[in-house]
């Protein structure tokens, strides 16, 4: 036996392509069938990259939160009054360059977004994996809860949260992440009770392996597509409710620079004169928003083995 | 049937149970209490006026006492008295629900008059660029947040049209002109975000019902496609949309709460934010309550509906 195994193992091994070549194929695959999915995707990577960079403090003009009483409500692409700076999308009404607020405020979206989406996945992960997989009365239980914290309107509920514990970025996050474990939960929940009839599953349990083993190497890699697509529905949902709650004046507070805020503030007040102010940042949500969303759907196009078969 | 509702009735204690403990858990557990958020106002509040205003309120007593309290006014008609409005918190909401219906209603007629044709074509002229330009324009209505809309609409109904969102409400027996300008564009930013899901749950199951038996069977006959297609695949297609309506009532509920302070308009939404902005207890805990008895009917409701909408489903 062990003779036959050598060069049975050599001939596997001739005939794999590389890891990157069967990634890049993939990824190719993919940008042809899904092309406004792939393009999204690009958005959404380009966002990332400017938010990280906006972190470090390159890629941004000029000081977000620093203002100029000289260079009120500037247009596109204009100088400040002391010819030193351009201003490539204007000022707002205070003299603060809208170009750096714009990607200061993308920076908080993608962060809080993205943050929001790993944590809730992850946390709502463990609890339909481990409610799914013990069923009964944790099930019952934890099912009832979810419930109960599903038929609030989250926004209705986000807002209670924040402002009694005292408007801020921080509390928001904190009431944002609590309402959106729910539907993780839940959607892995079903995903695993379906993994869990299968013959494979089966097959693993009469070959005798521990739960453990069965939960994290045959369950989980089967519900890792409903994980990324209610990730990236999350992603979305919760750049929204930030941008609601900024706009609400009890998510960032001034002179923070947030999506919502900026439309708000100079953004309602100077509608009339530069809708400017409200059309950028609204636009910049909109588009990130709707970029997230082709990306999900796309990957759940993908993904989704009985939509795989119409296509 | 009826032993069925009656059966859901009673299972919607437990969950009317949690949601008021959390509520009212919630509520308590956070700093700063009505009191508080006056003296902040009014200062030289004296420590002995606050606690005689505290006894006054019913804020002296022990927070499981005040539970107790609440819940048995409930089952009695009775949800306290608002501390802001000094109104019985039943005649505040009764002032605003009336405005937050009406806007609901027409939001959901606006977003099944988009959803309906869009999702049926689209399904029908699958992977055609109908197909593409209604998922695209689907998921554009989806990522455009309610206040970005709403206040487009202020900005360029005004600049555009002359058009300026009249304030007071006006009553749509009376007034039906003015109150159709009033609600229509309110309306229409909610009931766009829900045509998409909408639109593209429609799509979804009628693409699923397209490649059924019996609509093959129905082709056979030599129907018409028209016939075939509105008669025999998008009644069945309806299910899981009436049951996504379920789930929107608190989608919609929601959106009110920012279309409503955008537009000016004193619904629930509107109230809701005031009371919480006051830490106004009874009418934070009455609003939620109402909100959520409201869906968890709505729901009841729609699942009966699908024993009228197919045959098959019967309750016993």
């Amino acid at each position: 036996m062990a003779v036959r195994q050598e060069p049975l193992q050599e001939i596997v091994s001739a005939n794999e392509p590389s890891r990157f070549r069967v990634v890049a194929a993939g990824l190719w695959r993919f940008a042809r069938h899904q092309p406004l999915g792939a393009l999204s995707g690009i958005i959404t990577i380009a966002t990332f990259l400017l938010a990280v960079g906006a972190w470090w403090g390159i890629i941004v003009p000029h000081d977000p939160e620093v203002f100029h009483g000289a260079d009120r409500l500037k247009g596109l692409w204009s100088t400040s009054a002391d010819g030193e700076r351009l201003y490539v999308l204007g000022t707002d009404d205070i003299g603060r360059d809208m170009l750096s607020r714009l990607i200061k405020g993308a920076q908080l979206s993608i962060f809080f977004g993205l943050a929001i989406a790993a944590v809730s996945t992850v946390i709502g992960g463990v609890i339909g994996l481990t409610s799914a997989y013990v069923g009964g009365k944790t099930d019952l239980i934890v099912q009832r809860v979810v419930d109960a914290v599903q038929v609030i309107p989250f926004l209705v509920l986000a807002i209670a949260i924040v402002s009694i514990l005292g408007p801020s970025i921080r509390n928001g996050f904190i009431a944002v992440m609590i309402l959106a474990i729910p539907r993780p939960a839940r959607v892995i929940r079903s995903s695993v009770l379906a993994a869990k009839e299968t013959a494979w599953v089966e097959a693993a349990r009469s070959l005798g392996a521990s739960d453990k083993r069965i939960m994290f190497r045959h369950i989980l890699p089967n519900v890792i597509a409903p994980m990324i697509v209610v990730s990236t529905y999350t992603l979305a949902v919760a750049i929204i409710v930030e941008a609601s709650l900024s706009f609400l004046g009890i998510g960032a507070q001034p002179p923070t620079p947030s999506w919502g805020a900026m439309l708000t503030g100079s953004g309602a007040v100077y509608f009339e004169t530069n809708p400017r102010l409200a059309l950028l940042p609204g636009f910049s949500i909109s588009i990130i928003v709707f970029a997230t969303n082709m990306f999900g759907d796309a990957v759940r196009d993908v993904l989704d083995p009985r939509l795989r078969g119409s296509r | 049937m009826g032993q069925y509702i009656i059966r859901r009735l009673a299972l919607m204690i437990p969950t009317v149970i949690v949601i008021t403990i959390v509520t009212f858990g919630l509520l308590r557990v956070m700093p700063g209490d009505f009191v508080l958020a006056q003296m902040s106002e009014a200062r030289g509040l004296d420590p002995e006026s606050t606690e005689r205003f505290r006894q006054e309120l019913g804020l002296d007593t022990p927070a499981p006492i005040q539970y107790v309290k609440w819940v048995s006014g409930i089952a009695v008609g009775d949800w306290g008295e608002s501390f802001w409005l000094r109104d019985p918190v039943l005649h505040v909401i009764g002032r605003a629900l009336p405005i937050s219906a009406e806007l609901g209603i027409l939001a959901i007629g606006i977003a099944l008059l988009i959803a309906v044709p869009v999702g049926v074509l689209s399904a029908v002229f699958q992977n055609t660029w109908i197909d593409y330009l209604g998922r695209t324009v689907a998921i554009a209505g989806i990522s455009i947040p309610n206040f970005f809309m709403a206040l487009m609409i202020i900005i360029f109904g005004a600049r555009w049209f002359g058009w300026f969102p009249p304030f007071g409400y006006q009553n749509p027996i009376d007034h039906p002109w003015e109150n159709f300008q009033q609600f229509f564009p309110a309306a229409l930013v909610l009931g766009t975000a829900l045509s998409a899901q909408n639109m593209r749950m429609i799509r979804t199951t009628m693409l699923e019902t397209l490649r059924e038996d019996y609509v093959r069977t129905a082709r056979a006959k030599g129907l018409t496609e028209t016939s075939v297609t509105l008669r025999h695949a998008f009644r069945n297609a309806l299910i899981p949309v009436v049951t996504l309506l379920g789930l929107q009532i608190s989608t919609v509920v929601g959106g009110s709460v920012i279309v409503e302070s955008v537009f000016q308009m004193n619904g629930v939404g509107r109230t809701y934010i005031d009371a919480v902005n006051q830490r106004d207890y009874p009418l934070v805990q009455g609003i939620l309550l109402m909100l959520v008895s409201v869906t968890l009917v709505a729901n009841l409701l729609i699942d009966l509906s699908y024993s009228w909408l197919d045959p098959r489903i019967r309750y016993s």
